[in-house]
């Protein structure tokens, strides 16, 4: 019996077949089925072009036997930021392509892909300072120096926890 | 062109939330310097709890800060309280033959530090002299009830506040220098704590803060715990723990169980009771649940010992 499957097509009009149980990784697309039933014509992925829907359907396929998120995160507690070794390798990329991969995760809502990506952006901000950020992710600043001195005296009375 | 390309401060809000929540402290503050954007987003998170001292310095920054945009984000306030000095500290005379004489200071800073020469006390008149205007700082501050006149009008523009801890602790700063190797009696202890809670307590009725009525007050004393100090007057003190915890009945204990015998004289019903690093005489917890059984509903111990 062959696989299911299905056909995205890019924003920039290329034509990717996915097994279908990989494409259900994207919360979007298996309610976009669930709703609309099996279709055979190729599914437009808008904001998406082919280079990261590419990445996006990689990433899926080394993660399709994940078990479901169960989604009751704590949210008051601080996250760790461990990644695992093939997702790091994975997200070994330019920063814009990081990027790109971040918002199609937010798009086609595949958690675990847009929660590796948080991670690995909130690793290059660690123990940076504020110049080392902006170097980093190449951010102008657009404080006066007062208003930098201003900023820096409120952030010291915030406190951990 | 900058626009298109996706950058760190361009990604949507919702997005930076989620980065946001990995990062500390110390992430968070270095990237509310970066630029406005980020600025903007880091502030909730960053000011979701703020800490303030007894001080002019600190009780005006915490002020100015009520009034910034970002005072509405604070779900916890934590004051400093610090020790207050003995007002006849102001006299140099009784410094000299009572605190501290020059013979007794040189005695300590032998003893200390023998032949040492990298490792010395100030001298000794930069040690009465911090003594002193700390002492003046401190009698201003409640002369003129400049504490209350703060905390009141902050408590007001705090909206989402759900919990108010006192952090009780030492007048100078170690940094300063060891206070612990002079061991001056140069505080009032029993004094302070009274001050200081009827202080908040005040404010708290003035201010008719809603979230604090329904969240939580902390009393911390890991940094100054009663059993350091001579056995204070209890009876006075309780009358000032009482009035504080009267404003709310969820309650957090941390660093001393001297209040928790207070709070089973007082009789006040508490529904939520949290204690965090103390030890805890068996008899006073099984009082303090059988004075609280038909209230308490909520029980929390960290690193809590009974004994």
């Amino acid at each position: 019996m062959s696989v299911p499957t299905l056909t995205f097509q890019s924003n920039d009009g290329v034509e990717i077949t996915v097994a279908r149980d990989v494409a259900e990784r994207s919360v979007l697309i298996k309610n976009m089925l669930g709703d609309l039933g099996d279709t055979d014509e190729a599914i437009p992925i808008p904001n998406v072009n082919e280079a990261v829907l590419r990445k996006v359907i990689e990433w899926c396929e080394h993660h399709k036997g994940d078990p479901p998120n169960t989604g009751d995160d704590d949210d008051s507690r601080r996250k760790t930021t461990d990644i695992d070794e093939w997702d790091q390798k994975f997200m070994q990329v330019d920063q814009e392509m990081l990027f790109e991969i971040i918002l199609a995760a937010n798009y086609l809502d595949i958690k675990g892909l847009l929660d590796v990506g948080c991670k690995t952006v909130a690793n290059m901000i660690k123990g940076k300072s504020p110049e080392e950020i902006r170097k980093t992710f190449n951010i102008q600043n657009d404080f006066t120096p007062e208003e930098e001195d201003q900023i820096r005296r409120e952030n010291e009375w915030a406190e951990d926890r | 062109m900058e626009l298109q390309s996706p950058n760190l401060q361009w990604l949507p809000t919702e997005i930076l939330l989620l980065i946001l929540q990995y990062l500390c402290l110390n992430d968070l503050q270095s990237l509310a310097c970066v630029n406005g954007r980020l600025r903007e987003i880091s502030i909730p998170l960053l000011f979701r709890h703020v800490r303030f001292t007894f001080s002019h310095p600190g009780l005006r920054a915490l002020r100015d800060f009520a009034k910034s945009q970002a005072s509405k984000h604070v779900k916890i306030l934590t004051y400093r309280a610090p020790t207050l000095l003995k007002p006849s500290l102001l006299d140099f005379e009784y410094f000299k033959c009572e605190i501290l004489t020059p013979e007794a200071y040189s005695t300590a800073t032998r003893q200390f530090y023998g032949e040492d020469p990298t490792g010395t006390f100030p001298p000794y008149m930069e040690i009465y002299s911090t003594i002193k205007h700390l002492c003046e700082d401190h009698q201003r501050i409640t002369r003129r009830k400049f504490d209350l006149k703060m905390l009141t009008a902050s408590l007001e523009l705090l909206p989402r506040i759900s919990e108010l801890s006192i952090q009780f602790c030492e007048p100078i700063d170690t940094g300063v220098w060891d206070n612990s190797c002079l061991d001056l009696n140069i505080c009032d202890f029993e004094q302070s704590f009274n001050h200081h809670a009827q202080t908040v307590t005040e404010a708290l009725r003035a201010s008719k803060n809603a979230g604090i009525a329904s969240g939580t007050i902390s009393l911390d004393f890991s940094e100054v715990p009663f059993c350091l100090y001579e056995r204070p007057m209890f009876s006075r003190i309780s009358k000032s723990l009482k009035g504080l915890i009267e404003f709310s009945t969820s309650i957090c204990v941390i660093g001393d169980s001297t209040p928790l015998q207070l709070l089973v004289d007082t009789g006040l019903t508490l529904k939520c009771l949290e204690l965090r690093h103390l030890m805890i005489r068996y008899e006073t917890w099984r009082k303090l649940l059988e004075v609280n059984r038909d209230s308490l509903h909520c029980i929390a111990l960290y690193d809590t010992e009974i004994f």
